[in-house]
């Protein structure tokens, strides 16, 4: 390549895909540093306090996943929304070779890399073995670069089995080990992701039987946005799996070899179970873009509370099986913490269908996934918090999304 | 059935039409207009999609919220059914909306020449018409308004939605927007 050439990729790289991908991402960056750090200074009882050098393995290795997993999650809109801007398919339908590809994406890895600040600083920490820090540098690497490829279910079922292998052999290359083969077999793949974009929501269309008729507007919505959501994404439940294994296996690692108290269980438990919900969110994000308009036409014999309280309940549905399995495996817990999970379940299913209506209603078309995390961050912090300040707090918050919720709904009624 | 009184309706800033006053009994009524007359915009009004300028109406005694709606059917001239729905999940869902306990849709689809597993994305431009005209029909509420519904079907497909619509002549309220002459008589005609 000539120097003029290189000249004019650099440009372009740096022009359509480094620069949108930071702005679009920096500022998620930052939300999530400052609610880690905030984690880190309010030396919560969680897992992720200062002195978590001095914590086993397990420990830090779930705080890396945690946070690598919520970072690529927040990722994907920003790298959507950057896939469908014209100057890409512009390129995307350009004879470039599969080299200049990976050139040209030289300076978008930089985004894509930043969450390995966090692993780098936990394992910079003394009392920290190098093989330790290499590995887990490594499992950070495996999961931003799969996030990205199209082998990411292949991905998540790789970790599901590291988490059993982990289980069993109590071991930590059992950890890390495959999925770091597996990304550098598939780094190659990421160009691909760039040069021929994701496959679009509302590309598939499904054939499907003719279904029996109930007099009911609620059933008739979650069967319809059932139906969405299987041509939105056929391979759905595939996905809720490949949640569910890894985050199971990591908690039952953590009960098993960690010999956690009932306290860290918990909040294991429910920060794994936010994990596992994402793609319950991510679900009913796709349904409604997949919809459009159909999502809720005005002219329709029903109200945004109707369907609110069918999202509700299909909501509760996923998250009430994903929750129950979750349970199952933690097994016994004293009826304090047992209650603590369940509300904990709840309010996470209550969260879904009330962000992506009150998004819908206010004519919201991007993917409110970030809202989703960011709430979610928000209720870890509370979770976290000291006994003595975490009653007055959960008191104020309650009854600020008591009035919330009331005002909300006295609006749709209204809306009739 | 329908009861307007000094109605303004269309979009402030772009356009406004009326004052119209009218009274619509169970019967076929013809709307005629030419094209950017306000049709559609008062069917969209009457079905409670947007709000009138000013004057009001009522349908069967309500003038808006649930109650109105699931008294009124409105059958837009474009599809906007998802690509993924077959025509017999959109007469489902319509019915399901509308509380109707069932419907035979598959007589009128047969009729119309549509299979009720034919999926949207898979449908030609008519027969999306066919399928929003059959969705749109399901529950059979009392107010039917048909949006330019018969300038886009076929001749035989046109005689068979007159033949269904002339069971309904003496039970149902229809208002069928065109340009044109309609292929069934009117009971009335009211120009906008």
């Amino acid at each position: 390549m000539s120097a003029d050439a290189v000249s004019r990729y650099v440009q372009l790289s740096v022009r359509l895909f480094l620069l949108p991908l930071m702005r679009r991402t920096l500022p998620l960056f930052f939300a999530l540093i400052f609610a880690f750090g905030m984690v880190d200074h309010l030396s919560m009882p969680s897992l992720l306090k200062a002195d978590i050098a001095r914590q086993p393995w397990y420990e830090r290795s779930l705080a890396v996943v945690v946070f690598i997993g919520l970072w690529s999650v927040m990722l994907m809109p920003a790298l959507r929304v950057t896939l469908r801007e014209p100057g890409v398919r512009w390129l995307q339908r350009q004879p470039i070779s599969h080299g200049r590809w990976l050139f040209l994406l030289g300076p978008a890895i930089v985004p894509l890399c930043l969450p390995l600040v966090y692993p780098a600083y936990l394992f910079a920490l003394p009392g920290v073995s190098g093989a330790e820090s290499v590995g887990t540098v490594l499992l950070a690497l495996g999961v931003t670069i799969h996030r990205f490829t199209c082998a990411r279910t292949a991905c998540k079922l790789a970790f599901a089995g590291c988490g059993i292998v982990a289980v069993v052999l109590d071991q930590t290359l059992g950890l890390w080990g495959l999925p770091v083969l597996v990304a550098g077999l598939s780094g190659l793949a990421l160009p691909l992701r760039f040069r021929y974009g994701q496959a679009e929501v509302g590309e598939t269309s499904a054939g499907g039987r003719v279904r029996a008729t109930r007099p009911s507007p609620i059933h008739a919505l979650i069967t319809r946005d059932f139906l969405a959501a299987r041509a939105a994404n056929r391979r759905w439940l595939v996905q809720f799996l490949s949640w569910l294994l890894p985050a199971s296996a990591l908690l039952w690692a953590l009960k098993n070899n960690g010999q956690l108290a009932p306290r860290p269980l918990l909040v294991a438990l429910c920060i794994l179970f936010a994990v596992t919900s994402i793609p319950v969110m991510a679900l009913a994000e796709s349904v409604r873009l997949h919809l459009g308009t159909h999502f809720l036409q005005r002219r329709w014999p029903i109200t945004v509370l109707h369907r609110w309280q069918s999202l509700l309940l299909a909501c509760g549905l996923l998250c009430g099986s994903l929750g129950f399995l979750m349970l199952l495996v933690v097994g016994r817990m004293p009826a304090a913490q047992m209650t603590n999970a369940i509300a904990w379940i709840a309010c996470v299913a209550a969260l879904v269908p009330l962000i992506v209506t009150w998004r819908f209603t206010r004519g919201y078309r991007e993917p409110g996934e970030a809202s989703y995390l960011l709430a979610l961050i928000t209720m870890g912090l509370l979770l976290g918090l000291p006994s003595a300040v975490q009653t007055p707090v959960l008191v104020c918050l309650w009854l600020v999304m008591l009035w919330t919720g009331l005002r909300l709904l006295y609006r749709w009624r209204k809306r009739k | 059935m329908i009861d307007i009184r000094q109605l303004i309706w269309g979009f402030e800033g772009s356009f406004e039409n009326g004052p119209l006053t009218l009274n619509c009994d169970v019967g076929i009524h013809h709307l005629q207009g030419a094209n950017g007359s306000g049709k559609t915009t008062l069917f969209r009004v009457l079905c409670n999609e947007i709000m009138p300028l000013s004057g009001s109406f009522s349908i069967a005694g309500h003038s808006r919220g649930i109650e109105l709606r699931k008294r009124v059917s409105f059958v837009p001239a474009s599809p906007d059914i998802p690509g993924f729905l077959t025509a017999g999940q959109a007469v489902a869902f319509v019915a399901g909306l509308r509380e109707a306990r069932s419907w035979p849709a598959k007589d009128l689809a047969d009729e119309l020449g549509i299979s009720l597993n034919q999926t949207m994305a898979t449908a030609s431009s008519g027969q999306a018409r066919k399928i929003q005209l059959l969705s749109s029909l399901a529950g059979e509420p009392p107010v039917l308004l048909l949006d330019e519904t018969f300038a886009h079907l076929d001749t035989q497909s046109a005689a068979v939605l007159v033949r269904w619509l002339e069971k309904r002549r003496s039970s149902h309220c229809i208002v069928i927007s065109g340009h044109g002459d309609l292929p069934i008589t009117p009971d009335t005609k009211v120009a906008v």
